[in-house]
């Protein structure tokens, strides 16, 4: 009966251990903030091999992409990411889109990327990572998921486009929209540390092979 | 005699989380919902006209899908039903069901009419889903 007492005590113990680790937000985190950026070299749309090293001394924003992924469309049609790349292309950043989805996975067909291209008027490339190489070593869990790199080549932004995580810009955290990429692109042309430099990313996961 | 305690009660704690495929979905007939979800009317609250009532919509994940615990889920009233007060209060029960709680006081006896869209999120390990169904349940009002 003793026996019987504590293996239940223990299922018991179990049981509220798993619901609770359930419940449990981790805190947002990156592998590579602070860090050099991981160099690649990966093929746009177009088949042309984009290196990440060739911008050096340039500021650049990475944005992983899946165009099937609702959060990723609301983001590209209503919300932070209409225009944001534009708008700072202008200012000299350099804005790359990449795609780390696996070969028949959500959003990696070539076609439906060209057509968010022209759909979303992306004035930038979007690169693709079907191996998820480059999504791995940047720790890249969500789409949309941003990172921006400084003129020294070192990531001081990992995370969210901004903190409305339905997408759409409506729903943010505190009441008021933010658009950390923004944030921390301002940061950067005032020469101020990036006060923002994590948060995590909302969004679908990133559809890699394996 | 030990081992077989002992399976019974690992059978316990695993099946304890909440997010079992073999959860049931409720029956009967939905509010709304798709292939991937359902959403259905939550037990009815006693509900006095004049005073702040509570009316409850369950949302259940099918199949694959998981509740997205991270989408800022909300109710958006219908300005030609019953008032509600702000767009509803989310909580998880368990992986693949949720419960979104509206506040609204009725100012007559009868029937008050809660209707709005739902704007909601579920997720499987291939894809998520975000989704704003119309609808509409009837509360008694004493």
């Amino acid at each position: 009966m003793r026996n019987l007492t504590t293996l239940l005590t223990i299922a018991g113990l179990a049981v509220a251990g798993s619901s609770s680790l359930a419940d449990t937000k981790p805190e947002a985190s990156s592998p590579v903030i602070g860090k050099p950026a991981p160099d690649f070299a990966l093929k746009d749309l177009a088949g042309n091999e984009v290196k990440l090293g060739s911008f050096k001394g340039k500021v650049v924003v990475l944005e992983w992409i899946n165009p099937g992924c609702p959060f990723v469309q609301r983001s590209h049609s209503v919300g932070s990411l209409v225009d944001t790349a534009k708008r700072r292309m202008k200012d000299g950043v350099t804005w790359l889109a990449i795609n780390s989805g696996a070969p028949g996975k959500q959003g990696a067909d070539p076609a439906q990327n060209e057509e968010a291209v022209k759909k979303w008027s992306l004035p930038h490339p979007i690169l693709r990572d079907a191996t998820g190489t480059v999504g791995k070593a940047y720790g890249a869990t969500n789409t949309p998921n941003m990172f921006v790199i400084d003129k020294t080549g070192k990531v001081v932004y990992a995370g969210a486009i901004d903190n409305s995580p339905d997408g759409e810009g409506k729903s943010p955290r505190g009441g008021k929209l933010v658009n950390y990429v923004d944030a921390a692109l301002d940061d950067i042309a005032a020469g101020r540390e990036v006060q923002t430099a994590v948060t995590r990313p909302y969004g679908c996961s990133v559809k890699y092979g394996s | 005699m030990a081992r077989e305690l002992l399976v019974l009660a690992l059978v316990a704690a695993t099946g304890g989380g909440g997010c079992s495929k073999s959860e049931s979905a409720p029956a009967g007939k939905p509010l709304a919902g798709k292939a991937f979800y359902r959403i259905d009317a939550g037990p009815p609250a006693a509900c006095a006209s004049g005073s702040l009532c509570e009316a409850r919509v369950v949302l259940t994940a099918l199949g694959d899908y998981h509740v997205n615990k991270d989408y800022p889920f909300k109710f958006i009233g219908d300005p030609a039903a019953t008032a509600l007060e702000g767009v509803g209060d989310f909580t998880l029960d368990g992986a693949r069901r949720g419960i979104m709680t509206l506040k609204f006081r009725p100012a007559a006896p009868g029937s008050a009419k809660v209707v709005g869209n739902f704007k909601l999120s579920v997720c499987s390990d291939e894809t998520c889903e975000i989704e704003s169904p119309r609808v509409e349940l009837a509360v008694p009002v004493s």
